[in-house]
């Protein structure tokens, strides 16, 4: 009797682990799918699209074949590892210090992605008005300001890293009680049947 | 009623824009200063060939899936402290623990809930007999069994 409970625990122990495992890689799949989507599917067809259009002399924006190359090389590049990371972010358990590093590293990775985009001459964008003139758009000091912005990001990153690691052991404590309150729930309802 | 979402839409880009412009003396020069390390370690990037970025993302998600996969990290450790133990020459004494019947048997002689408190890991066939068990300031053997298991600890 008491060995069939001890057996039944262990197996409810396990499921109630593999269950956690699987919840945290199925929300790392989700983000990194989100993730190629936004940063690799989108922009490559974006681009692409932009391209077809100054072909046709609709937009005023000189993209020649090399920096349609360069700038494509480079989202799928940044995307990649980008996505990368962000799986191992997100499928790390919430608050872990492990998944600090890697939302760091993302951060890191995203202000690489962001410069890129000077590559494909999207940053530097001409208008033509007819009977008027044109006038001249410099992405490129937005970004720089974009960037400066970003660097709040990595500071607040960084302080997640040090809150985790410094309240590691509350952390941990407060993920277990919450564990052992779900599985003690769990035994009453079994106890109650 | 369009209108009236222009001038709302005017209002958040004036705001945007006062934003913009107290904060932008600070940012840009934090930005250009960004954009300085971001171009001086773009170079050490490898440009014309996917092939490693390619390589990166697997290890990244197969390092994730093992990593973050706390049953395989737990296989691990406990054949980690197996080898340990072993090595120590120290003998597993919560199976021998284990195999003592007299309090085993408690919870056939009992259906009630049975709580069990204790300090020691001498009291273990106690806690397996029990439905909760609660470590009480445990000494290390009971408090390692009681994390593994999640078992309430004060």
């Amino acid at each position: 009797m008491t060995e069939q409970i001890d057996i039944m625990a262990e197996e409810d122990s396990f499921l109630e682990e593999l269950n956690r495992d699987a919840k945290n890689i199925i929300r790392g799949i989700g983000f990194t799918a989100i993730y190629i989507i936004t940063t690799m599917i989108i922009p490559y067809f974006t681009f692409t699209w932009v391209k077809e259009l100054s072909i046709f002399g609709i937009v005023d924006i000189e993209m020649t074949q090399s920096q349609y190359d360069k700038i494509i090389f480079w989202i799928l590049a940044f995307g990649l590892i980008i996505s990368g990371a962000a799986f191992f972010s997100y499928s790390s358990p919430p608050q872990s210090i492990r998944g600090g590093i890697f939302a760091l590293i993302q951060v890191i990775l995203n202000c690489f992605y962001i410069w890129s985009y000077k590559f494909s001459g999207a940053t530097e964008i001409q208008f033509d008005i007819v009977n008027f003139g044109f006038f001249y758009l410099n992405l490129q000091q937005m970004i720089i300001t974009y960037l400066g912005i970003y660097f709040l990001t990595i500071l607040l990153k960084v302080y997640d890293i040090v809150d985790f690691a410094v309240n590691r052991e509350k952390i941990r404590e407060k993920r277990m009680e919450k564990l052992r309150k779900a599985k003690e729930k769990k035994m009453m309802k079994r106890a109650k049947k | 009623m369009i209108f009236e979402t222009i001038i709302v839409l005017e209002i958040i880009a004036q705001i945007i824009g006062v934003i913009l412009g107290i904060i932008q003396p600070i940012v840009t020069p934090i930005g250009e200063l960004m954009v300085l390390w971001v171009n001086y370690l773009l170079q050490y990037f490898p440009y014309g060939n996917l092939t490693l970025y390619i390589a990166i993302f697997i290890i990244l998600v197969v390092a994730g899936v093992i990593i973050n996969a706390s049953i395989i990290g737990r296989i691990l450790k406990e054949k980690v402290e197996e080898f340990e133990d072993k090595l120590a020459g120290d003998e597993e004494e919560e199976e021998d623990i284990e195999e003592d019947g007299e309090i085993k048997n408690l919870k056939e002689k009992d259906e009630s809930v049975i709580y069990a408190f204790s300090d020691s890991i001498w009291d273990f066939p106690l806690f397996s007999a029990a439905d909760y068990k609660i470590a009480v300031n445990p000494d290390r053997k009971l408090k390692k069994i009681a994390k593994k298991n999640l078992w309430q600890v004060i």
